[in-house]
């Protein structure tokens, strides 16, 4: 495909503001999974190779997450998951990390907040 | 060619002495932020644009498998941009807050733009950001 060589300002100023939503993507590139469900101003903490969470700057209050390694992770689902849940919620991506301690209670949260997002909601690159 | 729906000048990553190389944002990651409106992440390109022209620090590789090529811009910008209102809406040009120095710029083998970020530094290295790990290639 071609690239569009359109510089980043060009780009920003196209853009059209509005109220935050849930947002979910997918990157093929990176083999990665980003979601926000809060629209503030964050930071980022790399909990593990895999988990880099996000964090309001001025709250600290967790609105989202990152999961690297993304295919090896839906790979390693057990088949129940995946057969039973057709298209796969995003709750059972952090299934797989249920045994880390270390995870447990912000997986525990951010299983909360993502509510019924399933990957079928993400935007895939 | 990676499909892209814009394009910044970065210093490169094979010769950051003196070359630049075009870096970009694909157009399914600026679909997905302009349509979800994280106005937060779209004033931060901004930064993102300072950072790649001119990074403090840059990193090869990011300690996992199959990352090799790619880079972390690391710079210390002075500005942030936060929310008008906690729905959303225009997103208003701030000091950055000193306890997250460091912004990160992480760019895939393919010159992709991957993510953008703040991060803490590091409690042991203070000039170093917390969690951010590969071969240093700038400054050598």
């Amino acid at each position: 495909m071609a690239t569009v060589d359109k510089s980043i300002d060009d780009l920003i100023a196209e853009y059209v503001p509005g109220t935050f939503k849930p947002h979910c993507f997918l990157s093929k590139e990176s083999d990665s999974l980003t979601i926000y469900f809060k629209g503030d101003a964050d930071y980022s903490e790399r909990l593990t190779d895999h988990v880099t969470i996000y964090r309001s700057i001025e709250t600290r209050e967790l609105v989202g997450c990152r999961i690297k390694g993304y295919s090896e992770i839906v790979a390693d689902l057990p088949n129940s998951i995946k057969v039973s849940h057709g298209d796969i919620g995003l709750d059972m991506i952090f299934y797989s990390f249920r045994s880390d301690p270390k995870l447990h209670d912000t997986f525990k949260k951010l299983k909360q907040e993502v509510g019924d997002l399933k990957i079928q909601d993400c935007v895939t690159s | 060619m990676p499909d892209w729906a814009g394009t910044f000048d970065a210093k490169c990553n094979r010769n950051p002495e003196a070359g630049t190389r075009k870096v970009g944002l694909s157009k399914a990651k600026w679909r997905a932020i302009t349509a979800d409106k994280q106005s937060v992440a779209v004033a931060r390109l901004k930064i993102a644009k300072e950072v790649l022209a001119d990074p403090l620090m840059m990193l090869e590789g990011w300690s996992r498998p199959n990352t090799d090529g790619c880079c972390a811009y690391i710079g210390r910008p002075t500005r942030d941009f936060r929310q008008v209102d906690e729905k959303g809406g225009v997103a208003i040009d701030v000091p950055s807050n000193p306890q997250m120095p460091f912004f990160v710029v992480f760019v895939t083998g393919d010159g992709t733009i991957d993510e953008w970020t703040w991060r803490e530094a590091m409690d042991s290295d203070p000039s170093t950001p917390k969690g951010v790990e590969g071969k240093q290639i700038w400054p050598l």
